[in-house]
């Protein structure tokens, strides 16, 4: 019986690696093709059959997509790099700091309002696209960082969502003690209550830093200059081009990915961590 | 207000206070845009020339004159009818395979998140590439495997199965939500069952999915609206075409709004946008 026991767990094992190693490729092979045309010449690309290995490695195409010279393609990265890191930050201040009055603050009503939280998180942003448009036209603030920003610093819901559950899982006797001992509110929020949801802080600015990197439709729309673009848009502007080098459209298409990647490569015991922690209990 | 004690007006006050950031974004980002969304839905605004009041006029137009709102709804509904089930499914049974206490568990966690971490715009570009009738790896294998050659971007149907595909690589996001789902479960729960001589494919469907039925349910309608407001992978992969064979309803509102300059008639297909987001969420809360 305990043999028998014993050779099922092996069998059940077995198949579970399988079925995890089978997907896997299924998976990776995507990545490494994705990896295999930025380093192909341009005649590679159009190779048929295609080559599953390249030599001689180009990667001399990462240097010459970065200088490419009809598209301003550094410039672009800087820009992008620019609004995701401000618009990371307002979303760590302002969900943190929201969070924080929806979870270890009493006041009548909270709950319910909380729920408006939850509920806002369901409406999508592109439903009101043009009439913000039509808005930031009036304010004169199309062609500018601005609406890109903006409302990063204003508590987005998924995020104070996901800081709130984490909040709530700090004791309020804890912090109340503090207040006792003559803490006023916010240093209460600054030195307890904050280092203590450090997982939940940095699964949100990986979001965030996720989702503006990642923002295609919003700069699209907002943005007209070139030299203002970010580089998800200039992307799409590369491959449009006349006569396009595809070897170098995705040698650019993986610097584009890189900076996510190694965030996420650095930071994903954190991340894993911040979203168990945070969790979907409700 | 006036049972409120001097305390709880305070405490009140100071509530409100630590939450405006996310109160005045409300207003600011959604509120008030989905009131002027309202207002100019019956005006014929168009930045060329002055608005003028049409009562509902577009939304008439909508319903009765343009056959694209209709094909536009369909394929986007077609694409949700298959992308949202397949991708909770699989994402439902990655995750369990995932909360295996496995040797390395970890790498294999990390490889199915590492696809929805691609920027959507250098993904699709990577997909166009290989889903060329005759240069692309996909059709290369299919065709080692003996099977015939697919124009995947050429026909509403293909398309579809393409996105949903990619749609599946890249729901990374959706696996860490099941799983964290799954890791709340109290293990103490499998062993009375394993005691209690409860087989593993019992315990699936008496303990694991009445257990998960509301991260499910989030999953579902978080799929299901993304589904609905689809626009990059479709922008890039086919930008609608051909023939608007691919043309969701997000990329309608867009080329209405800022190609053709229609903004009142694509007010109102953001209204609509906003009952059909709403019913859905109604429909499906109610159902939870």
């Amino acid at each position: 019986m305990e043999k028998k026991r014993r050779n099922g767990k092996v069998i059940r094992k077995t198949l579970c690696y399988l079925a995890l190693v089978l997907l896997s490729i299924i998976f990776m092979f995507p990545l490494y093709w994705f990896f295999l045309n930025s380093i192909k010449s341009y005649e590679q690309i159009f190779q048929y059959p295609p080559k599953f290995f390249v030599w001689p490695m180009r990667f001399e195409n990462y240097g010459e997509a970065y200088q490419y010279s009809a598209l301003d393609f550094g410039k672009m990265l800087k820009n992008s790099a620019i609004i995701t890191i401000l618009s990371v930050v307002g979303a760590m201040i302002s969900s943190s700091i929201v969070a924080f009055g929806f979870s270890q603050i009493k006041w009548k009503g909270r709950d319910q309002v909380f729920m408006l939280v939850i509920l806002t998180m369901i409406i999508p942003t592109e439903v009101v696209l043009t009439p913000l448009y039509f808005i930031y036209r009036k304010l004169n603030l199309l062609d500018t960082w601005f609406p890109l920003i903006a409302p990063f610093f204003f508590a987005k819901p998924f995020y104070t969502f996901m800081m709130r559950q984490s909040m709530m899982g700090i004791p309020l006797e804890l912090s109340e003690s503090a207040m006792i001992d003559g803490c006023n509110v916010w240093k209460r929020f600054l030195y307890i209550v904050l280092p203590q949801s450090k997982p939940a802080l940095l699964a949100v600015m990986i979001m965030a830093m996720q989702d503006q990197w990642n923002n295609y439709l919003e700069p699209l729309i907002y943005i007209n200059s070139n030299s203002k673009q970010t580089i998800s848009v200039g992307l799409t502007f590369f491959s449009g081009m006349y006569n396009i080098q595809w070897n170098l459209v995705f040698a650019a298409a993986v610097i584009v990915a890189l900076p996510i990647l190694l965030v996420f490569i650095f930071m994903q015991k954190y991340f894993i961590q911040g979203v168990v922690v945070s969790g979907v209990k409700g | 207000m006036g049972k409120w004690s001097k305390k709880e007006r305070k405490q009140l006050r100071t509530g409100l206070l630590i939450i405006s950031p996310w109160l005045i974004g409300l207003l600011v980002f959604t509120v008030i845009p989905l009131i002027l969304a309202i207002g100019m839905s019956l005006t014929n605004y168009s930045f060329l020339s002055p608005p003028k009041f049409v009562g509902l006029g577009n939304y008439i137009t909508m319903f009765t004159q343009d056959p694209m709102i209709w094909k536009s709804l369909g394929i986007t509904l077609l694409y949700a009818v298959f992308t949202v089930p397949l991708q909770l499914i699989f994402g439902f049974l990655l995750a369990n395979l995932l909360n295996q206490k496995l040797k390395g568990i970890v790498v294999f966690r990390t490889i199915f998140y590492i696809p929805c971490l691609i920027v959507v715009v250098s993904s699709t570009l990577l997909w166009k590439q290989m889903l060329d009738t005759d240069f692309g790896i996909v059709n290369y294998l299919l065709k080692s495997l003996g099977l015939n050659k697919v124009s995947w971007l050429a026909g509403t149907g293909t398309i579809i199965a393409s996105t949903v595909f990619i749609n599946i690589w890249q729901s990374g996001k959706m696996m860490i939500i099941n799983l964290s789902g799954l890791q709340s479960i109290p293990t103490s729960l499998y062993e009375a069952a394993d005691l209690d001589g409860c087989s593993k494919y019992k315990q699936v469907f008496h303990i694991t999915l009445p257990l998960m039925t509301p991260v499910l349910f989030m999953n579902f309608l978080i799929g299901l609206i993304g589904a609905f407001k689809s626009f990059t992978l479709f922008k890039i992969l086919t930008d609608g075409g051909p023939n608007n064979a691919s043309m969701v309803y997000m990329l309608y509102l867009y080329k209405n709004a800022f190609l053709n300059f229609k903004l009142g008639y694509a007010n109102a297909m953001s209204v609509f946008l906003f009952v059909i987001v709403g019913a859905l969420t109604h429909f499906t809360i109610q159902n939870i």
